[in-house]
């Protein structure tokens, strides 16, 4: 009997039940935290492994079994125009920022609060526009770009990429503006702001992590395409990242692994870093036009 | 009896306009043939630009020769050169953009898939420069033609092409007392014998250029073929492809593992390079690349000849590279010229590409070749071009066949049958796809 009485555990103090829950939600998370983490680290082991340590199958894939090097930064920044690369991407996407910023946003508020007959109709025609894949519009686009005289020159890019950022856009907008309460505009124009003061003084600044999301998806989705890159920018200073990446340090079957990992290392982690900045305000952005 | 009338006005017609316009002309033409033959470009070239689409070779330093080359030529003859560089497998959509735009590059790449019957319509008749070279280089070698000529015209340029032979490794096959893989045959007994052993051997079963350029050897050397001589008929339903069916599925079975069936252009180099593999059949970037990453492996690694057939036939299917002038390009003259330049110097390519561009040119063999015939494990290269292939064979690389190869269809049927579907149900989709495609290009 009294070992019976010995053997029942005392009752868990709330600081160790929080530990245990903390411990399990933890275990839980790290297989997913794991599974996004690792294409990084490989990326960043590779980006300094010396090219004999890729190949070798004795030894441990996850570590260095040769001494780091930077040989791989040496052959992107010496005999690339990585550095060029760079500078286009940023450039490119933030003119398409701008661009979609200026159109979707007006086109947003228009067709979310303006009444217009047939808008919900405008806006479902415009978003399928995004659904329209590049493969089919590039031939077409590419007497466009040949006409304007773009050809070759990243300036075709920024012309071409708000196909596809405006109407995203556009409908990103449409959904977070029909979120903010109509009575806030009306007390607005009643205090004397006109239609564009509301949207201006009122509207847009309630609206600023929907505008923050637009600007994130057109600067990102600058720098995801490959397609058009590929087709309309062939000069080797005037690639963006996207394009300049594949195009110089595959050659053939012959892949510059440690190069390519350093270059996709080098633009993927400022950018990561910077959503990570702005992720509450993305999510709420993304999600803001979910409910009314 | 002569018409009298024609008799009369002869003298009449023969005006000083039109024997300005005769001699003229005799003399322009002569002068573009005296200037092509003593390599002297023509005037009318300075202060022009060239614009040239060029794939990312495999040796970066041939890229980088290749670009001075172009450039100081350019500044010989007064002209402004630009060379892009993108892979090879992007170049038919900036080829296809381009062609929508009207409007591009001068001078444009193919590799491996070659357009020039899709496009002809749209390129340059560049015949008169491709009868010069051949007669100043001692003609082409037979594969070359089909690859540029349509309709009796030659609307491209053979630059070189890039041989895919056997790349086996010695040190296991004498330890393990097997022969050389001279034959596929050897090759499979090398594979079944030595997978065990931790050294299975591997051939892409993907969709891939290289699996599209392998299984071609393969079925070609088995005595099969896709169409006949003409191009019209389809072949590939026959016994041979069965055979090679079987023999692709029972080599997959005794000597590989399923990686293969995921293997892209470059998972053969990296298992070579790896010292897993016994043997692969690949471009020599392979070789290349075990030189610079794994010594040891390399020093053991010897190039053997195209494997034979159960006939004792040899096909070597390699990956093509022509160059093409556009229709609407700004600087044909520029363009012509160029090219011309460029055959004139298709021994130092070779050199400068570490022995990958192997040249159309008969004057280009005579042994020993640059690069490969001082190498003793390469001058087996040398001997390639008799077997010699390209897709098509032993017809030309027509529309169609092209549509074959980019839907990879042979590659497909051989991945079918080393999965285990039944060769008859294989042979029966494969024969049906190319009947498909024939149909469609004739309706059209």
């Amino acid at each position: 009997m009294t070992g019976v009485v010995q053997a029942v555990a005392p009752p868990r103090t709330k600081r160790q039940k929080e530990l245990r829950r903390h411990l399990l939600v933890y275990a839980g998370l790290a297989p997913f935290v794991l599974i996004a983490v690792f294409p990084i680290y490989w990326m960043l082991i590779t980006a300094f492994k010396q090219e004999p340590d890729l190949y070798r199958m004795d030894n441990i894939p996850f570590w260095f079994n040769l001494p780091p090097t930077l040989k791989n930064f040496e052959i992107l920044f010496y005999q690339t125009n990585y550095g060029a690369w760079i500078v286009n991407t940023m450039t490119i996407s933030a003119w398409v920022a701008l661009i979609t910023l200026l159109t979707a946003v007006p086109a947003g508020y228009a067709l979310a609060r303006l009444r217009l007959p047939g808008a919900e109709n405008i806006g479902i025609t415009i978003f399928l526009t995004y659904l329209v894949p590049a493969i089919i519009l590039f031939l077409p686009l590419s007497r466009v770009i040949a006409t304007l005289g773009l050809q070759d020159s990243w300036w075709a890019l920024v012309v071409v990429y708000p196909t596809f950022t405006v109407p995203f856009c556009t409908w990103l907008m449409m959904g977070f503006f029909k979120t903010v309460p109509m009575e806030m505009e009306e007390a607005a124009r009643v205090d004397g702001c006109g239609q564009l003061g509301a949207l201006v003084r009122v509207v847009l600044p309630v609206s600023l992590p929907g505008v923050l999301t637009s600007v994130i998806f057109a600067f990102t989705l600058s720098m995801q395409d490959f397609l058009y890159g590929l087709a309309f920018v062939s000069p080797g200073d005037q690639k963006p990242v996207p394009v300049g990446v594949p195009t110089e340090l595959i050659r053939g079957d012959v892949f510059f692994w440690g190069s390519l990992m350093g270059a996709a290392l080098l633009v993927g982690l400022p950018v990561a870093i910077l959503y990570n900045f702005f992720l509450d305000r993305f999510i709420q952005g993304i999600t803001g036009g979910v409910v009314k | 009896m002569s018409d009298p009338r024609s008799a009369q006005t002869a003298p009449a017609t023969f005006n000083r306009r039109k024997f300005l316009t005769v001699t003229g002309a005799g003399v322009a033409g002569g002068s573009l043939v005296a200037m092509l033959d003593a390599r002297q470009a023509p005037a009318q070239i300075k202060g022009t630009t060239l614009r040239i689409l060029q794939w990312s070779h495999f040796i970066p330093a041939y890229d980088a020769w290749f670009d001075k080359f172009a450039k100081e030529w350019g500044d010989q003859n007064g002209v402004k050169v630009r060379v892009d560089h993108i892979p090879h497998l992007e170049l038919p959509a900036r080829m296809a953009a381009e062609f929508a735009a009207g409007a591009g590059h001068d001078i444009i790449h193919n590799g491996s898939s070659i357009l020039t019957r899709l496009y002809y319509k749209s390129l340059l008749d560049i015949s008169d420069i491709y009868g010069q070279i051949g007669k100043k280089y001692g003609g082409w070698i037979p594969a070359a033609r089909s690859l540029v000529e349509v309709e009796g015209r030659q609307y491209g340029l053979p630059i070189y092409y890039i041989l895919l032979p056997m790349l086996w490794r010695k040190d296991l096959f004498e330890q393990a007392g097997l022969q050389p893989p001279d034959t596929w045959e050897l090759a499979r007994l090398a594979a079944r014998t030595l997978k065990p052993k931790g050294h299975p051997t591997g051939i892409q079963f993907s969709q891939c250029a290289d699996a599209n350029l392998n299984w071609r050897s393969l079925l070609f050397s088995f005595g099969g073929a896709e169409a006949d001589p003409s191009g019209e008929t389809i072949l590939v339903d026959s016994k041979e492809t069965r055979e090679a069916l079987r023999f692709a599925k029972a080599i997959f079975d005794e000597g590989m593992t399923p990686e293969v069936f995921s293997w892209d252009d470059a998972s053969d180099n990296r298992f070579l390079a790896s010292g897993v593999g016994c043997w692969i059949h690949d471009a020599i970037s392979a070789y290349r690349t075990t030189e610079d990453t794994n010594p040891p492996v390399f020093k053991n690694t010897f190039i053997a000849m195209e494997p034979a057939g159960p006939g004792g036939k040899r096909v070597s299917v390699s990956a093509a590279n022509v160059w093409m002038i556009w229709k609407f390009a700004k600087n044909q003259p520029a363009a012509k010229e160029f090219l011309v330049h460029l055959l004139d110097n298709d021994r130092e390519g070779m050199v400068q590409s570490r022995g990958y561009n192997m040249p159309y040119l008969n004057d280009g063999y005579k042994k020993p070749m640059p690069v490969i015939g001082t190498d003793p494990k390469m001058q087996i290269l040398q001997d390639f071009p008799k077997i010699v292939a390209f897709y098509g064979y032993p017809g030309p690389f027509t529309t169609p066949i092209q549509e074959v190869v980019n839907l990879f269809v042979l590659p497909d049927m051989f991945t079918r049958a080393a999965r285990g579907q039944a060769i008859e149900d294989v042979m029966k989709w494969g024969a049906g796809e190319y009947h498909r495609i024939f149909a469609k290009h004739k309706r059209a």
